[in-house]
């Protein structure tokens, strides 16, 4: 079997493999990227849509990859009763993740990361119980790659974790089924992100519709999956195309996994690291990953490097990612659980009465955070994670 | 742990079925197996019949339906609205 060494070897070439092999090379490590897909960036399994002033914190923004820009939200109660949120300082992005997803992959290689597709990590490397390296299978032929940091960022269905023995199982409460369509054809307000909720129309998530132009949205669907059966997905997708825009044409259409859950404890073990959907770096309240699976990625990559660079790659050695990784994400994504868990107790009723009252309100007071601290006002306890959510 | 899996038995009846023409590969499944009897790779998707607990959680997390027990009725390919 053929054999090669490296200092870092990434398994999965999204947003989080790109930045942690991309953050690892730049601080002097010798990295590799592995990508089970031919194509980075395909097939694309995501609503795309990101915070502008989030992901400007990390790379450059580059109008080749920008879809559409947003100004705002628009919500839909299950009795139809919409309430639209401008945002002041916030700009919202829906993105083309295929040339995203290629170009991250592309600032990795730059920064001098080995990058190779086709490449399925179908096994881990143990020695004295440390991970340490991937096998690899590439057109039929078997590789082993040692490594002395391994990062695993391979997405909800990770297995890299549960080979080195970390608990990655998802419950069915803290998984969303989703399925997405691009449809073209679409008459509808393209200067907002429209949600719909409610028990009806999603279980558990929610629909939204994003913009792609003025008349091309990707109209998706998550729903919890202990609250669906085989297939509900697509059935109320589907439904509710058939209602709202039944005049438009399917261009594309994907389905997925959505961790909704608490984030990892402890994602890490001797010689391991895992980031993004694979630790469950996603917002459980919203879904939305691509932002922290970046910012995961890239702390894993600063602690591989540094790591390597220190000569201990125990889990002494990456323990500073527990510690990057607890303010921005941690914290946070708890915090969004915690609302999460109030939002699932709301009745449709309750839901509607909530956009009732909002609206009844003074525009100036039209906010996400006032919506939800209405909407669980009888539930005082959450108020202090909604504020701190929404500041 | 490619080892492990190659020497085990793959029942040519596992509990639970795939129905390859509606499954899109996007590993929801592999997510929520407790059991770890979901083995995907680029272009497939298989249950090892003799890991497998009959959990049931991967057939409503499949968005479009592709799992199903396997005395079930999966696969006639009828939902509804004409999709």
């Amino acid at each position: 079997m053929a054999s090669e060494r490296y200092d870092v070897v990434v398994v999965g070439a999204g947003p989080a493999g790109s930045m942690a092999a991309k953050r690892a090379a730049e601080k002097g490590a010798k990295v590799m990227l592995l990508e089970r897909d031919p194509v980075i960036g395909s097939p694309v399994r995501c609503g795309e849509g990101v915070s502008g002033v989030n992901l400007a914190k990390l790379i450059p923004l580059q109008e080749r990859w920008i879809a559409a820009k947003v100004k705002g939200v628009v919500i839909y109660a299950p009795d139809g009763t919409g309430v639209t949120i401008h945002s002041e300082k916030e700009i919202g992005l829906i993105l083309e993740r295929n040339l995203f997803d290629r170009y991250l992959a592309e600032l990795a290689a730059e920064a001098g990361a080995c990058v190779l597709t086709r490449a399925d990590v179908d096994g881990i490397v143990i020695e004295n119980g440390a991970v340490k390296g991937v096998y690899y299978t590439r057109l039929g032929r078997r590789h082993r790659v040692e490594a002395a940091v391994t990062v695993g960022a391979d997405g909800v269905e990770s297995r890299v974790g549960r080979w080195a023995g970390l608990k990655t199982q998802i419950t069915p409460a803290d998984l969303e089924s989703a399925y997405q369509f691009y449809l073209a054809g679409v008459r509808y307000d393209h200067r907002y992100c429209h949600f719909y909720v409610g028990h009806e129309v999603a279980p558990g998530g929610y629909i939204w519709v994003f913009p792609k132009s003025e008349t091309v949205a990707s109209v998706g669907i998550g729903v919890a999956v202990n609250l669906a059966d085989a297939g509900t997905a697509y059935q109320k997708l589907t439904h509710f195309i058939s209602t709202h825009f039944p005049d438009a044409s399917v261009v594309g259409e994907m389905a997925g996994g959505v961790p909704v859950a608490r984030p990892m404890k402890v994602p890490l073990t001797d010689g391991l690291l895992l980031a993004g959907d694979a630790a469950r770096h996603c917002n459980p309240l919203t879904g939305g990953g691509i932002f922290t699976a970046m910012l995961a990625g890239s702390y894993a990559g600063e602690v591989a490097a540094d790591a390597v660079a220190k000569g201990d790659v125990s889990r002494k050695g990456l323990s500073a990612y527990l510690r990057m990784l607890e303010e921005d994400i941690v914290k946070v994504h708890l915090r969004a659980y915690r609302i999460k868990e109030g939002v699932l107790r709301l009745t449709d009723e309750m839901m509607n009465a909530t956009a009732r009252e909002v609206l009844s309100r003074p525009s100036s007071e039209l906010t996400i955070r006032n919506v939800f601290l209405t909407a669980l006002k009888h539930q005082p306890r959450l108020a202090l994670d909604i504020i701190r959510a929404f500041i | 742990m490619g080892k492990i899996h190659a020497r085990l038995d793959i029942k040519a009846d596992p509990p639970v079925v795939v129905n390859p023409r509606r499954c899109d590969l996007c590993g929801a499944c592999v997510g929520v197996c407790p059991a770890d009897c979901i083995v995907m790779d680029e272009r497939s998707l298989s249950v090892i019949g003799s890991l497998c607990i009959k959990c049931g959680f991967c057939i409503p997390a499949c968005p479009l339906g592709a799992l199903a027990w396997n005395e079930g009725d999966n696969g006639d390919g009828r939902m509804t609205n004409g999709f």
